[in-house]
């Protein structure tokens, strides 16, 4: 697939060297992406609670 | 290994399936199957169903007949009485003509749904439970007749929920179920 | 400042090749691409001010504009978001997935170029229109019911809009033609008969919109005396809902092609990915009838055989995708060693890469938060709860805004790198760009599905808090509508993010190879056994949680309709 030899991304490239065999280590954004999906589902859980209090509820 | 951006080799129609994939395939078919037939069955059992007849007329022939209803109705403070089963209303720019009305709950009555100009939005609600709503589409050229019964007594407020113009957020109206036999 | 926006090291033949993809790029393809994805995001813009616009007059405690302005803006929003930016993007993704990745030149480029400046005009037509219209020209929304009539020219744009596109589909055609008659025994890449397949989806979509717009003009301009306002529903959605079909099936290409370049996804089985999307073709545009499942005169025996929408083919080949781009994510990682357990393979991802995490995050939440919300609502019965209630936003905005946009950003954010050559600037704002718009997007579209479901307030109006004649109002929704709003205005910045990285890396980014700025998955060995044995058990993990959240969400829906008063003859 490559033509030559890559060389380690620059430090902020945003990527790790994915040939680091210690790339199979949890990536730092994965923990803000479960934080992200995280708070979504926590908002969709309270807007379904809402809509279950508001047939059954007050 | 497979890429996407490469034409697979050889036959790859008869490679084999991961079981598990095998699987989610037996489950989403009979996610499918599942959905059409409570769709199909509650057209049977259910009472909640967006069917009726329908007539192709006229603005001007409808306005005779909702006219023609309105005539043989009872005025009463809260708004009409029908005078039968029959209950007409027509959205127009910028209302409901035929509400006011005011019906019996646990009675079955044959609403009709028409517009006098362009299409509007019959869109309904206890409005002391949000919740509780339903929508249907009134086309100009169409009567719709939906067979309706509400049980709980109250106010029921309608508004237009098609773009109908520059008034359409005025477009509203209400009826209200009244206790059987009063 | 970088000005060489166009220019790449091209042989005498005008080909160069991707360090990155190792694909064969010839430069009368990559020229139109750019302008595309630059007119793109251009159209992208003004529907974000639109949608600024719009947002912050449904939240009422602002309420900035007065009816007849909320209307035109949100003409403009819906038109420059829906219909601009995803049909510009397409043609994009058409000559990626078509000559680009087959290595071949564009056949035709002037019907490229021809094409592009046919949609760029009849756009402006349709804007000016727009703008211009005041009563008795009322505008169009998206849909423009007849017989509500709009300005001329708006109809006259839509049918030239139409034509545009499908002289620049021309060349894409081609492109495949010539590749069958040369290689008749070579099957086409897999992301190439996903483009193929939206090309074909979008043929239909479009011929249906011309059987709409030109009798509807000819009725607009007084050359026919009447249309009818049930054959108008009927055939607006063959393109109404038939341009979302192409979104949906461009973004599944565009899912399959970045899991693989950014994330090392492989194609699981190529039998069941390609019969996905052929039920696509043959079920998609029966899917129109969900529009008008609350009309008169379509009887219910249609109206059911076409809600199959729902339930055989398009749902079905909706959840095969579901399953087998995660799952070739999953095995292409695994068999890379990068990552064990249940869900190694997630966690080692590269989620700090913009394009891998806008492209994981538009298949999650267009899954969960799209796609369950239009099985529902595409429901026969379960639809009278939804129809035009602020639900029905909800749910195009989870598909669109969200899943989507999100994967057309993604795409974007590579194509800089790949065929702009151009590094990101400000990679700060660009790692965090995805997290951001699909948060606030995401709880936008929560917002609009409470306050469609819960309090039934209606869509398409500037106001509901104050309506005249009567005491009724919908105030109770008002704290909801203060979250949409307060969220639409991030979900506009992170858009701006986005234009912010984009245009500055156009203009300002480095020039350097992609190989030195993109994922390497070429180094790696493959461990472990075959494709189809290796374990696929986070995939299914994930895949039955969305079942059982859609059927879920199934019983309370019937919950709720079965608690309703009873109608239906």
């Amino acid at each position: 697939m490559r033509d030559e030899k890559a060389e380690a991304p620059g430090a902020d490239s945003g990527r790790r060297d994915p040939s680091d065999p210690a790339n199979d280590e949890t990536d730092p954004g994965y923990w803000p992406a479960m934080i992200v999906l995280g708070l979504l589902f926590v908002v969709s859980v309270i807007s379904f609670v809402r809509s279950l209090t508001a047939t059954f509820g007050a | 290994m497979s890429s996407p951006i490469r034409s697979p080799d050889g036959n790859w129609w008869d490679n084999p399936l991961a079981s598990t994939e095998k699987k989610w395939l037996g489950a989403s078919i009979i996610t499918a199957v599942i959905l059409f037939g409570w769709m199909f069955g509650w057209m049977h059992i259910g009472d909640q169903n967006p069917t009726g007849r329908t007539y192709t007329t006229s603005s001007a022939q409808y306005r005779k007949q909702v006219a023609a209803y309105k005539e043989k109705a009872t005025r009463t403070e809260q708004g009409l009485r029908p005078a039968g089963r029959d209950v007409y209303i027509a959205g127009l720019q910028f209302g409901f003509d035929g509400l006011p009305v005011v019906l019996e709950a646990g009675r079955e009555y044959r609403v009709h749904l028409g517009s006098y100009d362009v299409q509007h939005g019959f869109s309904v609600r206890d409005e002391d439970d949000l919740i509780q709503q339903f929508n249907l589409q009134m086309l100009p050229g169409y009567e719709w007749v939906v067979p309706m019964t509400f049980d709980d007594p109250g106010t029921y407020r309608v508004v237009c929920n098609e773009f109908c113009g520059l008034g359409h957020s005025g477009m509203q109206g209400k009826f209200v179920v009244v206790e059987g036999g009063s | 400042m970088n000005l060489a926006l166009l220019s790449a090291p091209y042989d005498e033949d005008g080909f160069r090749s991707c360090s990155v993809t190792g694909l064969k790029l010839h430069r009368s393809a990559e020229r139109p691409v750019k302008l595309f994805v630059i007119t793109a995001v251009v159209a992208m813009v003004l529907g974000g001010i639109a949608a600024l616009l719009v947002a912050l007059t449904r939240w009422e405690a602002v309420g900035l504009l007065p009816a007849a302005d909320f209307y035109k803006w949100l003409s403009v929003h819906a038109w420059s978001l829906l219909i601009f930016w995803m049909v510009f993007m397409e043609i994009a993704i058409l000559y990626v997935g078509g000559p680009m990745v087959l290595g071949r030149k564009l056949p035709a480029p002037k019907l490229a170029w021809t094409g592009w400046s046919l949609m760029v005009g009849s756009a402006g037509l349709i804007l000016y229109a727009v703008w211009v219209s005041s009563p008795p020209n009322y505008q169009p929304l998206l849909t423009s019911y007849a017989p509500l009539e709009s300005h001329p020219l708006f109809y006259l744009g839509a049918i030239l809009f139409i034509l545009g596109a499908v002289v620049a589909a021309l060349p894409f055609f081609t492109s495949i033609w010539q590749e069958k008659v040369e290689n008749p025994d070579r099957s086409l890449p897999l992301v190439t008969f996903g483009a193929f397949m939206t090309s074909i989806i979008a043929l239909e979509a479009l011929l249906g919109g011309l059987i709409t717009y030109v009798p509807t003009f000819l009725w607009r301009i007084g050359a026919l005396e009447s249309i009818d306002a049930s054959w108008y529903r009927q055939m607006y959605w063959t393109i109404g809902h038939g341009t979302q079909q192409i979104n949906l099936v461009a973004m599944i290409t565009v899912w399959y092609f970045m899991t693989y370049v950014a994330g090392g996804a492989e194609v699981i089985s190529e039998k069941v990915s390609r019969s996905a999307f052929i039920l696509y073709v043959f079920f998609i545009n029966l899917g129109a009838a969900h529009h008008i499942l609350a009309d008169p005169v379509v009887s219910s025996g249609w109206r059911m055989w076409n809600c199959s929408y729902a339930t055989y083919g398009a749902v079905l080949a909706s959840l095969i995708h579901a399953f087998s781009i995660p799952a070739g994510l999953e095995v292409g990682r695994r068999r890379k060693g990068l990552g064990d357990g249940w869900f190694g393979w997630l966690k080692s991802a590269p989620w700090s890469d913009p394009g891998f995490s806008a492209t994981t995050f538009s298949i999650i939440l267009f899954g969960f938060m799209g796609g369950i919300t239009g099985v529902l609502m595409g429901q026969m019965q379960l639809n009278t709860l939804r129809h035009n209630t602020f639900a029905v936003p909800g749910h195009f905005h989870g598909t669109v805004a969200v899943g989507t946009t999100l994967a057309f950003m993604g795409f974007a954010f590579y194509g800089i790198k790949l065929l702009f050559r151009r590094d990101w600037v400000a990679k700060w704002m660009a790692k965090a760009q995805p997290f951001f718009y699909a948060g606030a997007m995401g709880i936008v579209v929560l917002a609009m599905m409470d306050i469609g479901i819960i309090y039934g307030v209606p869509r398409r109006h500037p106001s509901v808090m104050d309506l005249p004649g009567t005491a009724f109002d919908f105030s109770a929704s008002a704290p909801l509508f203060g979250v949409m709003g307060v969220t639409a205005v991030l979900a506009v910045l992170a858009g701006a993010a986005f234009v912010i990285v984009a245009v500055g890396s156009l203009l300002f980014g480095e020039e350097t190879r992609p190989s030195e700025m993109l994922p390497d998955y070429s180094g790696l060995e493959t461990v472990g056994t075959s494709a189809h044995l290796t374990s696929m058990r986070g995939t299914a993990a994930l895949t039955a949680f969305l079942l059982f959240v859609l059927g879920l969400f199934y019983a309370v829906d019937w919950m709720w309709l079965a608690r309703l008063w009873e109608f239906g003859a």
